[in-house]
């Protein structure tokens, strides 16, 4: 439908790591009420270095030595021995997609969410942004490894909180990795498990957006929060969000 | 008339054309040049390359002919672009010979600038600029040799342990990648093992109806040469066929 | 099955206490060639009390009175999704004792600062015979490796690699697994820790237990009881039942009903070795780009007369998983 027309970008390039908005200050001094500028460090400048820099030795010399890492990962979802790629790919994407919507404490507390988002967010049923905060606390204490909890939109316009576990992406429903099976497997994710299986065979498309991701790795918060310290990195996480940014995700006509 | 290039002969062929009377008078330059005939040859020839010395010089001189033949040159190989023999050719002729599987990876051929390599340094192995491969360990190669002085055979050595080992952890990522996504609940529609299967299935199958139509006509022309065989014996026959004879013989 | 234990009194689980790790936090002194003070702090007393507080908590509100051993406690929970909190909190101390009873520090060590050229950097390659020669451990074990794996610096470079490539929580083990019968046939290989045990290597990821009995046939399972549903559903409306001739499918199966078919039985997996290749183990000493001189560091640090000593014993061939 959406066709690329005129001339095909065929430069090669590196995968390098994008600029923040902001970025300088937040090297120097940190993001304020989040991240220390060591923090700052760890969880983008040099996780995303390391990312970036691994995904350009695995994609050097292939076609998709080309592509931003979103169409890597899409490109990679499917492969079943491209996975290490669709890994660096998708950590990439999903770092760079969490970093954009955060801002300075001082700037966040003065923007909200917009009338349209926040009508949507009460039809999920809550009734208030505390309420979803609290849903997503709940939704970190079941996840016992590293992942990601993502707000996205579904393809009707409401909205919904995916976890994945990982490098799972929230494009792409045989990647989501929402499930856990390394330890018993309930009835519960069992039908689920069912459920998607028959997705992936039937070969039925996934037009699911995020429009709020919170990254639960460690490398988000081991620097200022420490091993143990992801109940306090997620309530100052919630309190440095840019509504703003998360706003404009909304598909608005 | 033809042109001259031989100078040293200008003097004998002046001399033949007076005598001779082509040229009446003579020319202002006769009396000096006849005083100080010219020590060297100063035009320019083609030369033949690829001469090497180590020709037999019985073959090349042939002294013992009395009368030398003119030597008929080849005009296509004074043309002819030399051949550059590099030794970072001979290694990767080998580490591709050793490593014929590293051909069938795919391989980007375009470039920026043409200048790509220049970018990289070669005191590691794994280069932002370019991918993994053959010509990495050549590189590297010839980087050990200058840079570690070590021996050729060392180096080499290195690179392509260094190689392999870079190959192996990245296989294993892959796999366990694979694995570990899997364990989090990864689906895939199809695997690049059952996709080659199913892929191959299809050309099994057309390879089986081909093969029953053959075997079928190999079956009727055997069987009408049984019957013209007119000295009565028995075609030989391996196992094989003694058990086709079976099975279509229920078949008619 | 439910939980026969109400006759045993309430019991609370504690974080082994191992010797050398207690000394360390007396004196505050660095695990040397592996942590920094801090952070083996927060890696094994922090994390490990805060799994215990909640793994007795969650026993308390459920009102379990747990076995003795975790090992079964992890069995009776693993098809409990109810006690899902219990099964992860005990899996989680299980492995979380288990690699570090396998750890000794080492002498040689610095943390350096590690940036992004580590990324490029070429691996070290080792001399075939050196690390045979430098690998001194108990000679039976050493045989057994070798005749595993072929040579110790395939062993290594093999566990090395396996856990490289965990990308985010999880465990690469060594294991003893019986051999099956097929591969007996062509073995020559016979030792004091008897023919039937071949050394493998394993990882499981999160909360994931190394036991293949309780893990392994898990979908299996599921789908076993829901087919028994479905039956039931069946025998009810038989009208519903249709004999569908099933179409001859040339295609071979997948690795999912292979793996249901035949590959878990019930195997009795015995672990010899843990490393622990989690991020949060090599983030705060090593650095984003230090997951490599992390592991090299581990292999420093392997204590292999713990190993040693949880190798199968050589009369008897039935082995259980506990440890204490």
């Amino acid at each position: 439908m959406f066709k690329r027309t005129g001339l095909r970008i065929t430069k090669r390039l590196i995968h390098d790591v994008p600029k923040l908005k902001g970025q300088y200050k937040y090297e120097t001094s940190g993001i304020e009420g989040l991240y220390s500028p060591e923090g700052f460090k760890g969880a983008w400048t040099d996780y995303q270095k390391f990312l970036t820099m691994n995904l350009t030795l695995l994609t050097n010399g292939t076609e998709n030595e080309f592509k931003s890492p979103y169409q890597i990962l899409l490109n990679t979802a499917k492969q079943t021995t491209e996975q290490h790629i669709f890994h660096y790919a998708s950590q990439a994407h999903n770092n760079h997609f969490v970093f954009q919507q955060l801002t300075n404490k001082s700037e966040a507390s003065k923007t909200q969410p917009s009338r349209n988002l926040m009508g949507r967010i009460n039809d999920m049923g809550f009734k208030n942004l505390q309420e979803l905060y609290d849903q997503i606390v709940k939704l970190s204490e079941t996840m016992n490894g590293q992942g990601w909890i993502f707000l996205v939109e579904n393809p009707d316009k409401s909205l919904k909180l995916i976890q994945c576990n990982n490098d799972g992406t929230p494009y792409f429903y045989g990647k989501n990795q929402s499930l856990d099976l390394n330890g018993g497997i309930s009835e519960q994710t069992y039908e689920k498990y069912l459920e998607l299986k028959n997705q992936v065979e039937e070969n039925s498309r996934d037009f699911t957006l995020p429009i709020l991701g919170i990254n639960l790795w460690d490398h988000a918060y081991i620097n200022d929060y420490g091993i143990n310290g992801r109940e306090e990195y997620l309530k100052n996480l919630w309190s440095s969000l840019n509504w703003d940014v998360i706003n404009g995700r909304l598909f608005e006509l | 008339m033809k042109i001259q290039n031989h100078t040293q002969k200008i003097i004998e062929r002046t001399s033949s054309f007076l005598k001779s009377g082509v040229i009446k008078q003579k020319p202002a330059w006769y009396d000096v040049v006849a005083a100080h005939p010219p020590s060297t040859d100063l035009t320019k020839n083609a030369k033949i390359l690829g001469y090497s010395n180590y020709q037999d010089p019985l073959e090349t001189k042939r002294s013992n002919q009395t009368r030398v033949k003119s030597k008929k040159i080849d005009s296509s190989k004074i043309h002819a672009i030399p051949k550059i023999k590099l030794f970072e050719d001979q290694l990767r002729n080998y580490f591709y010979a050793k490593h014929p599987w590293e051909f069938s990876r795919p391989k980007i051929l375009v470039e920026n600038e043409g200048n790509e390599t220049n970018k990289c340094d070669w005191s590691h192995l794994l280069q932002l600029n370019k991918p993994l491969d053959g010509e990495s360990v050549v590189q590297r190669t010839l980087w050990l040799i200058k840079n570690e002085k070590l021996s050729l055979n060392e180096a080499y050595d290195k690179s392509r342990f260094e190689f392999y080992n870079i190959r192996m952890r990245e296989e294993l990522q892959s796999l366990n990648a694979k694995e570990e996504g899997m364990m989090y609940g990864s689906l895939f529609a199809e695997d690049n093992l059952s996709k080659g299967v199913a892929l191959e299935q299809e050309f099994v199958d057309d390879w089986a109806k081909l093969a029953s139509e053959q075997t079928q006509i190999f079956q009727t022309t055997r069987s009408t040469n049984k019957f013209s065989d007119s000295e009565g014996n028995e075609p030989s026959k391996s196992l094989f066929e003694s058990n086709n004879d079976i099975e279509y013989g229920d078949k008619n | 099955m439910s939980l026969r234990l109400i006759f045993k009194r309430y019991q609370s689980y504690s974080l082994s206490k191992f010797s050398n790790l207690e000394e360390l936090k007396l004196n505050t002194s660095d695990f040397k060639g592996l942590f920094k003070y801090s952070t083996l702090n927060e890696l094994y007393f922090q994390r490990g009390e805060k799994i215990v507080n909640e793994l007795n908590l969650q026993l308390i509100e459920n009102k379990i009175s747990p076995p003795s051993s975790l090992n079964e406690l992890i069995k009776l929970t693993i098809n409990k999704p109810e006690l899902i909190k219990i099964y992860n909190n005990a899996t989680s101390l299980q492995n979380l004792n288990f690699f570090f009873e396998n750890l000794k520090e080492s002498s040689d060590y610095s943390f350096p600062v590690i940036d992004s050229n580590e990324i490029l950097k070429s691996p070290i390659l080792e001399d075939l015979e050196e690390v045979n020669n430098n690998f001194n451990i108990d000679k039976d074990l050493k045989d057994w490796i070798i005749s595993s794996f072929g040579s110790i610096l395939q062993f290594k470079s093999l566990l090395l690699n396996s856990a490289h490539s965990i990308n985010g929580n999880g465990i690469t083990w060594l294991i003893s697994q019986p051999r099956n019968d097929e591969s007996l046939k062509f073995s020559s290989f016979s030792s004091n820790f008897g023919n039937k045990d071949k050394l493998s290597i394993v990882n499981t990821y999160n909360n994931g237990t190394i036991d293949d009995s309780l893990r392994s046939n898990q979908l299996y399972k599921n789908q076993k009881q829901k087919e028994l549903k479905e039956n039931l559903k069946l025998e009810k409306e038989p009208e519903q039942q249709e004999v569908v001739e099933e179409e001859f499918n040339p295609i071979l199966g997948t690795i999912e009903e292979a793996e249901f078919q035949n590959l878990f039985n019930e195997k009795s997996i015995i672990p010899l070795l843990a490393i622990d290749a989690s991020p949060r183990n090599y983030l705060k000493d090593y650095g984003v780009f230090g997951n490599q001189r992390y592991l090299d560091n581990v292999w420093k640090c392997i204590n292999w007369d713990i190993v040693k000593q949880r190798t199968p014993k050589k009369d008897s061939q039935n082995f259980s998983f506990d440890y204490e």
